[in-house]
């Protein structure tokens, strides 16, 4: 019989429950194991709105990866991958991953005036994604 | 009184720290577990847009889901919302394969992929995905 350490919520036996929502933890249940946050900036402007940056990762394998984005001074972050807009602005937010890299792109069309900051937030995890 | 189990990050106390991010584990927090992960491969047909592929997922409440996908024989992973980028110039930004992960979304006992090909033959696709614990 194999030990297993378990932490039930409120109210739930441990020794009993079988439904993953009922336990804070399992360890018959992996989790992702957070390994890194990155921080990373791109500026689109109306004669370059196409932005990339890349980001080094060196594990050797894909990594599973969160990223979030918000324009400087907003305070607003959204998922990425991301496309929106409005009437006469669009904004699409992607990026890839590779075994050794993760790439960051922000293409913009319609963007008048001035220059516009992206701030990425990208939280990698140890997690591979085993391709 | 509560017992409670906890592991703190280094540098903090577990004794005093308030602050979930401060610890590594703590049993009055969640973990977010990963109750099902696997790789699924597809063919994704010529010239069609919005393709789905499912797979069940086997569970009695519709669980959170996540998924990456990757051409076969590529070096390179892509997420729902995104078409598969293939290259970059700062004069025509992102230059794609054709191929796009549209999303990826869940019911009560299915797990669906939605993908185009605007290529003229068809695509091998692997995808990995993951499910954590029920929305409902």
């Amino acid at each position: 019989m194999t030990p297993i350490i378990r932490v039930a919520k409120p109210t739930k036996n441990a020794l009993t429950i079988t439904d993953p929502r009922d336990m804070i933890f399992s360890s018959q249940y992996g989790t992702l194991k957070y390994y890194d946050i990155e921080f990373l900036t791109v500026t689109v402007t109306p004669l370059a709105p196409h932005g990339r940056t890349v980001l080094t990762h060196n594990l050797g394998y894909y990594p599973f990866i969160e990223v979030y984005i918000d324009e400087t001074g907003s305070g607003q972050y959204q998922y990425v991958p991301l496309s929106g807009g409005g009437v006469a602005v669009q904004f699409n937010f992607k990026y890839v991953i590779t075994t050794t890299t993760i790439s960051f792109y922000i293409d913009t069309l319609g963007v008048v005036g001035s220059s516009i900051t992206f701030n990425f937030i990208c939280f990698i995890f140890k997690n591979t994604l085993g391709f | 009184m509560t017992a409670v189990v906890a592991l703190a990050r280094a540098g903090k106390d577990a004794l005093t720290a308030t602050n979930p991010n401060d610890f590594l584990f703590h049993s009055s927090y969640n973990t977010f577990k990963i109750i099902l992960e696997g790789l699924h491969s597809i063919t994704l047909a010529a010239s069609t847009a919005n393709q789905s592929f499912s797979i069940n997922h086997g569970f009695s409440f519709i669980p959170v889901v996540a998924a990456f996908a990757k051409q076969d024989g590529a070096s390179r992973v892509f997420a729902p919302n995104s078409e598969d980028v293939l290259s970059w110039n700062s004069t025509v930004g992102t230059i794609g394969t054709g191929v796009r992960f549209n999303y990826v979304e869940s019911d009560a006992t299915k797990i669906y992929f939605n993908f185009n090909n605007d290529n003229g033959s068809t695509r091998d696709i692997i995808i990995k995905y993951y499910c954590f614990e029920g929305i409902t």
